[in-house]
């Protein structure tokens, strides 16, 4: 009996792959473990590497916005790098929205975008654009890669440009021959790009401790920064110290419980009006990253006309931008709190303090609450009341915005999602499908208008496709409601194209494989949010609103915070 | 009265986008542009020369804005006060 010996085949020992499967290989060496993105002609490569490296879990999106917004989502509800890919030419300019908002508002997001062959490139060839000429302004850094064996390094660069200091989309441009050309793969990297926290500067942190020390009236205004660096404690602990209220920007909801007697609420253009009385009043103000953007300061010569403004911020750029300060701090906003703290006795200011209480806004129904079937305030609360406590919420851009930041009271960091200052309607449900990938054990809740909610409803497509239970409110009243508001408040009640008619959400929702509900009466509202809840899948509720409420307060655009106009009585 | 003169000088990454994200910076802080010069500097870098008529407070702000850039390895910022009539 003859044995076959089957000869022992050399192990592989060749290292060289395509440039479509250094992508992927990067992003995974990178940690990614979600992509959203969308495949066409000119990232037809890393499509046909893509199912090589099952590491990298692929969402198929409906619209490239919607992947942008997702890997922004993404990123807020889990502190990692969100990912998108996009073809060429309307592949990434449909990004750009998504890019921008990710900009504005501080997220790490790398979008991978394929681009026509190098040969083609500056011949108009077909979906060719100029892509990195196009996202200088919405992005913090571009690459345009040119050799194949760039491509790892760029992605690992790409991924630490993204997370460092202030945290900000990139965009790497790859041309598909660079895709199809191959190299050999690099190890994978030891240190894929982390930061430590940067420090303060002693001699800046003294001083401004010595401000704080000498303030009578001081005030913390607390913003995203905070949130990015996950200095919520040191926060707390600085604003105990000082004995200082803390008002948050609208990014900036949730740093500090509202639960807390030191929670002093929103400021800004539908801020609290104590919030904003609180800032006016103030003697010493420390600012902790933000960039005291025109909503915040309202008319920005009379923004807190009485105090000394200590900045504090991880992007020096921002200092003495917006407002004048006596102190700039330039550091993350972890080091500067834990700084200043550090610095500062424990003082009781009972007079302020007292103030603060005697002004502190008290929950009240207005008369016209007890008239109407579905006040918005009431429904934010009634969905807060039926969401899990550590449940995140995802806003879109409008009126409901305003009514979820000031009804929804977070008491944990972290859980409000909105795009707060590009303001792109169309942003939640997107975002929340991306808060859900990164959080698949969450309860995740999106609120929309009727005019947002149009912008990116194809989505529910995707939120199908990837089983994301995600809860889809749609605060329905049949307008654009924040403009129809201005041309009712400031455009002499001139209503012009905000009236909005809507589809049948019940029926769109079922033809897209989703639980539908409406919501008409106050006493349905109930049971429809727990139906929504207990369903394991995604649902879409139509919640038919007040039609005209108007959101309380809200300081004239070019007003002063101190001018703000509160709720008329009813 | 006098007229300040701003002389911004870089040196920047020769790479796609350098430029552009440098001349954002001029445009968003409408520093008053007089002349843009960028010059081969060797060693993959570009020596960016721009003079601007803009106001101190501006000029300051765009030199912060300019060292932030990640393909800007220096700023430097020179003003020349010219007496005006």
């Amino acid at each position: 009996m003859a044995t076959l010996a089957k000869a022992a085949m050399p192990e592989a020992t060749t290292d060289v792959h395509r440039g479509a499967d250094l992508v992927w290989r990067a992003l995974e060496h990178a940690g990614a473990d979600v992509a959203f993105g969308y495949p066409g002609g000119a990232c037809l490569p890393l499509y046909d590497a893509l199912p090589d490296h099952p590491a990298v879990h692929h969402v198929l999106v409906r619209h490239e916005q919607g992947a942008a917004h997702m890997a922004d989502g993404y990123a807020r509800a889990t502190g990692r790098v969100g990912v998108c890919v996009a073809t060429s030419g309307p592949g990434a300019t449909n990004l750009m929205t998504g890019l921008a908002c990710a900009y504005m508002d501080s997220v790490a997001v790398v979008a991978i975008t394929g681009q026509v062959s190098t040969p083609l490139m500056g011949r108009d060839a077909f979906q060719e654009t100029d892509v990195l000429g196009m996202v200088g302004s919405v992005t913090k850094h571009s690459f345009l890669v040119q050799a194949v064996e760039d491509i790892e390094p760029t992605i690992h660069r790409a991924f630490a440009v993204a997370r460092a200091g202030r945290p900000g989309p990139v965009l790497v441009d790859i041309p598909k021959d660079i895709q199809l050309r191959t190299a050999n793969a690099r190890s994978r990297p030891e240190d894929p790009g982390t930061h430590g926290a940067l420090g303060a500067d002693p001699a800046e942190l003294d001083r401004a401790a010595a401000l704080l020390a000498g303030a009578a009236r001081p005030v913390i205004i607390a913003g995203h920064g905070v949130r990015l660096a996950r200095a919520h404690r040191e926060l707390l602990a600085l604003a105990e110290r000082l004995d200082a209220p803390v008002v948050t920007t609208l990014l900036g909801i949730g740093v500090i419980s509202e639960d807390h007697p030191l929670a002093a609420g929103m400021l800004g253009m539908h801020g609290s009006a104590n919030a904003n009385r609180m800032v006016n009043d103030a003697d010493v103000i420390l600012g902790v990253g933000l960039r005291f953007d025109d909503r915040v300061t309202g008319k920005i010569s009379a923004f807190a006309p009485n105090a000394r403004i200590i900045h504090a911020d991880i992007d020096p750029t921002q200092l003495g931008k917006n407002v004048p300060t006596a102190v700039g701090i330039v550091a993350d906003a972890g080091a500067a709190l834990f700084g200043l703290a550090a610095r500062l006795e424990r003082t009781a200011r009972p007079e302020w303090r007292a103030r603060f209480e005697r002004d502190r806004p008290r929950p009240r129904v207005a008369e016209y609450e007890r008239r109407v079937a579905l006040p918005p305030r009431l429904v934010v609360r009634a969905i807060r009341e039926a969401a899990n406590e550590d449940a995140y919420f995802v806003a879109d851009v409008g009126q409901h915005q305003m009514w979820a930041a000031q009804h929804l009271r977070f008491t944990q960091p972290d859980r409000f999602l909105t795009s707060g200052g590009l303001g792109a309607m169309g942003y939640a449900l997107p975002a929340a499908i991306g808060a859900q990938l990164g959080r698949p054990t969450s309860e995740i809740w999106a609120i929309a208008g009727d005019g947002g909610a149009q912008m990116t409803i194809h989505e529910l497509g995707t939120a199908v496709q990837e089983r994301t239970p995600v809860k889809l409110a749609i605060m329905n009243n049949g307008y654009l409601g924040m403009v129809r508001q201005w041309q009712q408040l400031f455009h002499d009640g001139r209503i012009s194209q905000t009236p909005i008619s809507s589809p049948d959400y019940v029926q769109l929702a079922s033809a897209y494989g989703v639980l539908g509900l409406c919501v008409e009466q106050r006493a349905d509202l109930g049971p429809a949010l727990a139906r929504a809840k207990a369903h394991d899948g995604p649902v879409v509720l139509d919640i038919r609103i007040e039609r005209e409420a108007n959101v309380w307060p809200i300081v004239p655009p070019g007003g002063a915070n101190a001018d703000l106009i509160e709720e008329p009585a009813s | 009265m006098t007229e300040a003169q701003h002389t911004f000088e870089l040196s920047v990454d020769a790479v796609p986008g350098a430029i552009e994200r440098v001349l954002s910076v001029v445009r968003r802080r409408r520093l008053g542009l007089q002349s843009f010069r960028a010059d081969a500097a060797g060693e993959g870098r570009w020596t960016v020369r721009i003079t601007a008529g803009a106001v101190p407070k501006e000029a300051a702000l765009a030199l912060s804005q300019f060292a932030s850039l990640i393909d800007v390895r220096t700023a430097r910022l020179n003003e020349d006060d010219r007496g005006a009539s």
